[in-house]
C-alpha cells in the first residue's frame, strides 16, 4: 500500500513536471519562430531597399535623366535658330520639364512605403497602373470584388512590392498589351491576381533556376506574410495570384 | 549535516555571489524577487542548524510561507502589467489568502492545505505569463526577460504540489513514503536554484 501511494506521487509529480517543461518548451518555439519571422522580415526589406535602389537608378537614368537631357539641347540650341522657332523650343522645354517633374512625382508615389500605408493597397496599386498606363505602351485595368477594408501595414507593404514586381516583370519580359490586377475582398480571406496577355514562360523552370530570382522572391514573400503563391503561365498570358487565407481586417 | 544540505548552501552561495557581483542591476529590475529569494535564503540557513540539533523547524517554513506568497504576488503583478484595478483586486485576494491560511495553519506541523492554496495560485500566474508570451506578437530576448524565473518558479511549484498536498496525510499515515518524497522535494529545489543560476547568468552574458 505504501509503496503503490509513493509510485501514484511520484507518477503524478512526473507528469505534472513534463506539462510544465512542454509549457515552457511551446513558449520557447513561439518566441524562436517569432524571431525567425522577424529576421526574415527585415531581409524582405532589406532585399526591398536594395530593389528600390535599382529601381530609382534605371527609372533616372532611362526617364528623367533622359527626358532632362533633351530638354537642356533644346536650352543650348535657342542661341542657334531663328527668333520665330524660340518660342516653340521653350514650349518643348517646359514640357519635357513637366514630364520630368511628374515621372519624379510617379516615382516618389510609387517607391515610398510608408504612403503606402497612408494610401491604402489599392489606392497605391491603381497609381502604380496608372504609371504603366501613361507610358502608352500598355492598356491597364484594376479591379475590386467585395467590400474594402485596410490591413495590417507592413503586410499591406509586402503585397505591394510584389504587385510591383510582378508588374515590372510583366514589362519588361512579357510583350504583353494588357494588364489587369484583380482585388478580391473576401470575409475569410484575401486574394490578389495580376495577368497579362503576354507570351507567357515556364514558372516550374523559372522557379528552380537561377535566373527566376524575381519569382522566387516574390514567393518568399508571399509565405512571409502567409500567403499562398501561384503562377500559371501559358502562351496566351499569365496570372500570379496570391492568397492570405485567415485574414484579419485591421477596421473590418 | 546531511549530503543535500552541504549542496543546498553551496547553490545558495552561488546564487548570491552571482548576485551581489550586479547588485544595483538586479535591485533595480527585480526588487521584489530579490527580497523573495533573501527570505528564501535566510530561512533555509536559520533552519540548517535547528534541524541539527533536532528541533523542529517547521514553524519557521510554516510563517515564511505567506511572506514569500505574498513577495511572488507582488513580483507576477509587475511582471504581468496588471493594471491597477487588476493589481489591487489581485493583491487584496492574495492577502486574504494569506489570512485564511493562518485558520488552517499547525505552526509546528506540515500543511497540505495552504501549500496547495500557495502553489496553485503562483502557478495559475506562471502559465498566465506563459500564455502571454505566445500570444505576444513580437518575439522578446528571453535572457533579459523574466522568463527563466518564471520558468524556475513554474517547475519547482508544479512539482511540488503533489507532493506537498499528501504529505500531511502521509505523515500521519505513512511516515517512510513521506521520508522517501522528502528527497523528491530537494532534488526539485535544486533543479529550481540550476534554473535561477541560469537565469543571473543568461543576463549577465547580454
Amino acid at each position: 500500500m505504501g509503496n503503490t501511494i509513493y509510485y501514484i506521487i511520484i507518477i503524478a509529480s512526473f507528469v505534472f513536471l513534463l506539462l510544465a517543461f512542454f509549457i515552457i518548451y511551446l513558449a520557447i518555439f513561439h518566441n524562436k519562430r517569432k524571431s525567425i519571422f522577424r529576421q526574415q522580415l527585415l531581409q524582405t526589406q532589406l532585399e526591398i531597399q536594395e530593389q528600390t535602389l535599382k529601381t530609382i537608378s534605371e527609372e533616372i537614368h532611362d526617364n528623367v535623366g533622359q527626358v532632362l537631357s533633351l530638354a537642356k539641347l533644346n536650352l543650348n540650341t535657342v542661341g542657334a535658330i531663328a527668333d520665330q522657332q524660340v518660342q516653340s523650343k521653350i514650349d518643348s522645354t517646359k514640357d519635357l520639364v513637366s514630364k520630368a517633374i511628374n515621372d519624379l512625382r510617379d516615382l516618389s508615389r510609387s517607391l515610398h512605403g510608408e504612403k503606402i500605408g497612408e494610401i491604402g493597397l489599392q489606392e497605391a496599386i491603381a497609381n502604380e497602373l496608372k504609371i504603366i498606363q501613361n507610358t502608352g505602351q500598355f492598356e491597364t485595368e484594376l479591379n475590386i470584388n467585395g467590400q474594402l477594408y485596410k490591413q495590417d501595414p507592413q503586410k499591406e507593404m509586402v503585397l505591394f512590392r510584389i504587385v510591383q514586381e510582378a508588374l515590372h516583370n510583366a514589362v519588361k519580359h512579357s510583350s504583353a498589351d494588357h494588364l489587369k490586377v484583380l482585388m478580391n475582398y473576401n470575409a475569410a480571406y484575401f486574394s490578389l491576381t495580376i495577368t497579362d496577355d503576354g507570351n507567357g514562360f515556364a514558372p516550374d523552370q523559372l522557379l528552380t533556376s537561377q535566373s527566376g530570382i524575381g519569382l522566387k522572391s516574390m514567393r518568399n514573400r508571399a509565405a512571409l506574410i502567409g500567403g499562398e503563391f501561384d503562377v500559371h503561365s501559358s502562351k496566351d498570358g499569365t496570372a500570379i495570384s496570391i492568397q492570405l487565407p485567415n485574414f484579419k481586417p485591421l477596421n473590418p | 549535516m546531511p549530503w543535500y544540505n552541504y549542496v543546498n548552501v553551496g547553490l545558495l552561495c552561488v546564487i548570491w555571489v552571482i548576485i551581489f557581483k550586479d547588485l544595483n542591476k538586479y535591485k533595480a529590475a527585480r526588487s521584489t524577487w530579490l527580497i523573495f529569494l533573501g527570505i528564501y535564503t535566510l530561512i533555509e540557513f536559520i533552519s540548517m542548524p535547528l534541524e541539527m540539533k533536532g528541533i523542529n523547524n517547521l514553524w519557521l517554513y510554516n510563517s515564511s510561507k505567506p511572506i514569500q506568497f505574498i513577495l511572488l504576488a507582488l513580483y507576477f503583478t509587475k511582471t504581468l502589467n496588471f493594471e491597477k484595478t487588476k493589481k489591487r483586486i489581485f493583491l487584496i485576494f492574495s492577502l486574504l489568502l494569506c489570512t485564511l491560511s493562518f485558520f488552517f495553519t499547525d505552526f509546528s506541523n506540515y500543511n497540505s492545505l495552504p501549500d496547495i492554496v500557495f502553489n496553485s495560485v503562483i502557478i495559475i500566474l506562471c502559465i498566465n505569463y506563459f500564455y502571454l508570451l505566445i500570444k505576444y506578437d513580437d518575439f522578446i530576448y528571453l535572457s533579459e526577460s523574466e522568463f527563466w524565473y518564471c520558468a524556475g518558479l513554474f517547475i519547482y511549484y508544479v512539482t511540488s504540489l503533489c507532493i506537498n498536498g499528501t504529505l500531511n496525510f502521509l505523515i500521519q499515515t505513512n511516515l517512510d513514503v513521506a521520508r522517501k518524497l522528502f528527497y523528491f522535494l530537494v532534488i526539485n529545489s535544486f533543479i529550481f536554484y540550476f534554473l535561477i543560476i541560469y537565469a543571473l547568468l543568461a543576463g549577465k552574458k547580454k
